[in-house]
């Protein structure tokens, strides 16, 4: 285990804890993301394991060592930052070199290894430049070959490709991933892109309110979020989220989403067993992601009727946007439902469809605490 | 620094009149140190001359008067000892306590820092009773040291303030990197803070410079004949029927032409030294 | 006492540290010693003199007669009360401060929205005019009298080309304040014009923009729209700048020592005089303290203002 955090808190003052009893087990040569939006304790949570920010109680230990007491600096850990922090005055090869030059290590190897460094990074011809000489793109690969080239036990990285442009983040999440194959060094990173925790981690932790919701990888916590919090937070467009109920169909536990007052239409589906917890009011929230929610032109028994209000064209796929006429509460969190179609299935406006759930793919939510109720 | 058109801004013809005027008024605003310029290259005769005169064949003498006559050459070193042994403590000690202010958590940090901004406004006349009585009893009123102590207390406050403006610019993460890079507190200071912030440094020590090479006040108590400092000796040309001010003259342009220098070769930065507190 | 287990026991577990504090206990001592020379340092010089002339203030104490010093209490202060010429230098202290201030501002305020135009050669200009506030008071104040000089002196010479008389400036109880005057709003205006500068490039180019789409002249868009944004500069530079007219001394009194008569004759000159000529320190700790009051006045109205926004 190469990072054991025990009940991490952090609180600031009289305030609230911005990180509360956080328990993580992070293994050797993972890719682990701490996911969350802005404020939810994800970046303190990345500088208690640095150093950078005491931790108020719990215990940090890095390979088996506490090191809850111990300065920034005496942790070999790297970091790469939101905003590269590279030192404007040196340049890039003293940028690469000082952390080696610190340590002692001979000239002649700081040499050899910031050149391996370049030329893996491609930096060869820069390695002469100041920072304020470089593109957005160059600079960040300078913070990336800083923390590399100390081969580190853990890699902290605090939105390391936020400031670059949409077309360079995705190349160089892509690179990111490489360098993460080949070199396989442990790395905490911190996001509020969710898509980019979905392609870079081997685990994610889905963070809210200084608190840890799920951890998981990125299949599980995209497909059994744990609340309605983790499920809403992943997926693009988000999950569609139902009201529902529980009823005893004979022998069997059934759910339903009741359509319209008028008793038209229905979503109907039989759980495979008991919820673990039957909530007292028998309601349910019921999560389906748009590319699960299915789109007949038929009405059929089970089926949910749906009328089109527009299709929004993403290339590759389109989305269809629907409401539900009459059906006041049924939605939550918006009043639409969105499901993906085909890029070349067009809708004409209000259109009326009848919507189905694609096998077993949907979710279910205690309506008061927004925990997901797994099938016994 | 550019600023944008502003409202009823006339372009072309117009706007290069109005940048003329501009032009026009900044230099007949500094007339006076011309003049005195001017002065300083004048015979005695000329300068008594009813008429102004402008066009005239320069000459020397006054500096040579100035160094022969009134031994200029020692307030001259006098004031440089002092005024740069003060810059250099103020700066040290500055740069330290102005680095525990912006970076590290001290507790009560934002009151010491204004209290200490608040000795800025002591009015020396306030203080310098006690020092000259102080001095005297413990021997070192007309010394470099007396007068380098009081220096220091007198702008140490408001370069810590300045430094402090300087050093919160620069971004809390580029410590975080170096501290992770295994330097210590004062090599980040060393080796990171201050080359970022040399300019801020630059800026501060000139105006502990200048501000201490033209003191009066306390110099004129706390100094006699050994440490009396450039402003007392010139204040001397002050003499009962007249006032030598060819003499005058030439120690103006002494005192001015190493700040012109100064002036010019860091002008964007002081600039920033200025406004810094004032506009954020 | 007796000494049980317990205590023992307690004494040898030593205070308990959340995780982390050790770390930030070293921080703090390394903090201190950062901090502690500077701040060691200026306690010393402000406390000391602080104290000293407070106690000296209630002191009766010739400088030639140090042995005779007694205290007297806060007669020294109750004397100024009634005194004369006191009151006079206050008056003139207040005069030279605002009025000096005013100039200053009505000036800076136009010449900074001279300035304020996107021009080349506008840097060098903007350089050049902050030269006076470098400038030694000392000779500053030399080179002023010389032109104000009633013979030769270049102004009178101006004057007498307008047609216009030439007065006697530095003699004349009218005209010697104004000068001196003139003086500081020479050396100080170019501070505040480039700090209300800096204050109005600060505003984004998008208001501007906003101001001219919505068709104000530029008088409508520097009252409407400049002024109100640049008020908490105005504050802060009108506070420091009135702060330093107030203690001003080397200019006075290199120009005039305070004359003619007590015409120029400000505070810091009055302290200056009753202790350094007339040798009566107590009086002249006194005097000092009534500046010191007033000028507090303002640096704490500055505090507060400076210690509001940084929050």
């Amino acid at each position: 285990m190469t990072i054991v955090l025990t009940g991490v808190t952090k609180t600031y003052g009289a305030q609230a804890p911005a990180v509360r009893g956080v328990d993580l087990e992070i293994q050797e040569g993972e890719f682990f993301t701490l996911l969350g939006p802005s404020g939810c304790g994800k970046t303190t949570t990345l500088r208690m394991i640095a150093g950078l920010e005491a931790v108020t109680s719990g215990t940090i230990a890095l390979r088996g060592r506490d090191v809850t007491d111990v300065p920034a600096r005496d942790r070999d850990v790297a970091m790469v930052f939101q905003s590269y922090a590279l030192y404007p005055h040196m340049s890039v090869r003293e940028n690469l070199g000082l952390n080696l030059q610190v340590r002692k290590i001979p000239r002649k190897e700081i040499r050899e290894r910031v050149d391996e460094i370049a030329r893996m990074l491609q930096l060869e011809g820069l390695l002469d430049r100041k920072p304020g000489q470089l593109s957005g793109g160059q600079r960040q690969r300078v913070a990336l070959g800083r923390a590399v080239i100390r081969r580190p036990t853990v890699f902290l990285m605090d939105e390391p490709l936020s400031n670059l442009d949409l077309k360079l983040r995705e190349e160089t999440r892509t690179e990111l991933k490489k360098l993460h194959e080949s070199l396989r060094i442990t790395t905490v990173y911190v996001t509020h892109d969710q898509s980019e925790a979905l392609v870079l981690s081997d685990r994610i932790a889905v963070m809210h309110d200084g608190a840890l919701l799920q951890v998981g990888n990125p299949h599980e916590v995209y497909a059994r979020p744990a609340d309605t919090f983790v499920a809403r937070f992943i997926g693009s467009p988000s999950i569609n989220i139902l009201a529902g109920r529980l009823r005893h169909d004979g022998a069997q536990l059934m759910v339903e989403v009741p359509g319209p007052g008028d008793g038209t239409g229905a979503l109907r589906r039989t759980l495979p067993s008991a919820p673990l917890v039957m909530p007292p009011s028998g309601t349910v929230l019921v999560g389906v992601r748009p590319e699960d929610l299915v789109i007949h032109p038929h009405a059929a028994p089970g089926r949910l009727r749906a009328v089109v209000e527009f299709v929004q064209p993403m290339g590759a796929t389109s989305f269809a946007v629907l409401r539900i006429p009459d059906a006041e509460g049924l939605i939550r969190d918006r009043d639409d439902l969105i499901a993906t179609i085909g890029p070349e299935e067009t809708f004409e406006r209000d259109t009326v469809v009848w919507l189905d759930v694609r096998g077993d793919r949907y979710c279910l939510f205690d309506p008061e605490s927004g925990k997901a109720m797994p099938p016994g | 620094m550019s600023a944008a058109a502003r409202p009823g801004e006339n372009q072309g013809f117009r706007g290069g009149i109005a940048g003329a005027l501009i032009a026009g008024f900044v230099l007949f605003w500094l007339f006076p140190i011309y003049w005195i310029v001017l002065t300083s290259f004048k015979t005695p005769l000329i300068i008594n001359e009813k008429v102004p005169v402008f066009w005239f064949t320069p000459t020397l003498e006054n500096y040579r008067h100035l160094f022969d006559e009134f031994a200029f050459a020692k307030p001259l070193v006098n004031s440089l000892i002092v005024t740069t042994s003060t810059t250099v403590i103020v700066i040290v000690l500055g740069l330290l306590a102005s680095y525990a202010l912006a970076r590290m958590n001290v507790p009560g940090g934002k009151h010491i820092a204004l209290w200490m901004l608040s000795l800025r406004f002591m009015p020396p006349i306030a203080i310098v009773l006690p020092f000259f009585i102080a001095w005297q009893r413990i021997g070192i009123i007309d010394t470099h040291i007396g007068l380098i102590v009081v220096y220091v207390a007198f702008n140490l406050p408001f370069a810590i303030w300045m430094l402090r403006g300087f050093l919160v610019e620069v971004p809390r993460d580029l410590d975080e990197a170096a501290m992770l890079d295994g330097l210590g507190h004062l090599a980040i200071l060393r080796r990171i803070i201050l080359p970022v912030i040399a300019p801020g440094v630059a800026v501060t020590a000139i105006f502990t410079f200048v501000f201490a090479f033209n003191e009066y006040l306390m110099a004129l108590v706390l100094t006699s004949r050994n440490a009396s400092t450039v402003p007392v000796t010139v204040s001397k040309f002050i003499q009962p029927y007249s006032i030598l001010w060819g003499d005058v003259g030439a120690s103006a342009t002494i005192q001015l032409l190493p700040i012109l220098v100064v002036v010019f070769l860091l002008q964007r930065h002081i600039m920033r030294g200025i406004t810094l507190g004032a506009v954020k | 006492m007796a000494i049980t287990a317990e205590t023992v026991r307690l004494d040898r577990a030593g205070p308990t540290l959340a995780p982390g504090a050790r770390q930030a206990r070293s921080e703090r001592r390394m903090a201190t010693m950062l901090l502690l020379p500077a701040f060691a340092f200026l306690l010393l010089m402000t406390i000391f003199p602080t104290i000293y002339s407070l106690w000296m203030s209630m002191q009766q104490y010739n400088l030639s007669r140090p042995d005779l010093a007694t205290f007297v209490g806060s007669r020294n202060y109750w004397q100024l009360l009634q005194d004369d010429i006191f009151w006079k230098s206050v008056r003139v202290t207040l005069i030279f401060s605002l009025a000096a201030l005013a100039i200053q501002f009505a000036i800076g305020f136009l010449v900074a929205n001279m300035f304020d135009r996107d021009r080349r050669g506008m840097n060098v200009l903007r350089t050049l005019f902050i030269i006076p506030v470098f400038t030694s008071p000392v000779a500053l104040g030399l080179t002023w009298r010389y032109m104000y000089q009633p013979n030769y002196g270049l102004i009178n010479h101006f004057l007498e080309g307008l047609g216009l008389p030439r007065i006697n400036w530095l003699a004349s109880t009218d005209w010697a304040l104004p000068a001196v005057i003139a003086v500081d709003v020479w050396q100080w205006t170019p501070f505040v014009a480039l700090i209300l500068l800096a204050g109005m490039q600060s505003i984004s180019p998008e208001i501007t923009e906003a101001a001219e789409l919505d068709g104000l002249s530029r008088f409508q868009y520097l009252w409407r729209i400049v002024l109100p944004l640049l008020l908490p500069v105005i504050m802060v530079v009108g506070l420091i700048r009135l702060i330093d007219a107030l203690k001003t001394f080397d200019l006075i009194y290199i120009i005039t020592r305070g004359g003619p008569g007590t015409a120029t004759y400000t505070l810091p000159l009055h302290a200056y005089s009753t202790g350094f000529a007339s040798f009566l320190m107590g009086q002249s700790a006194a005097i000092s303290w009534v500046l010191v009051i007033i000028v507090n006045i303002f640096a704490t109205l500055f505090i507060w203002l400076l210690s509001r926004r940084e929050a």
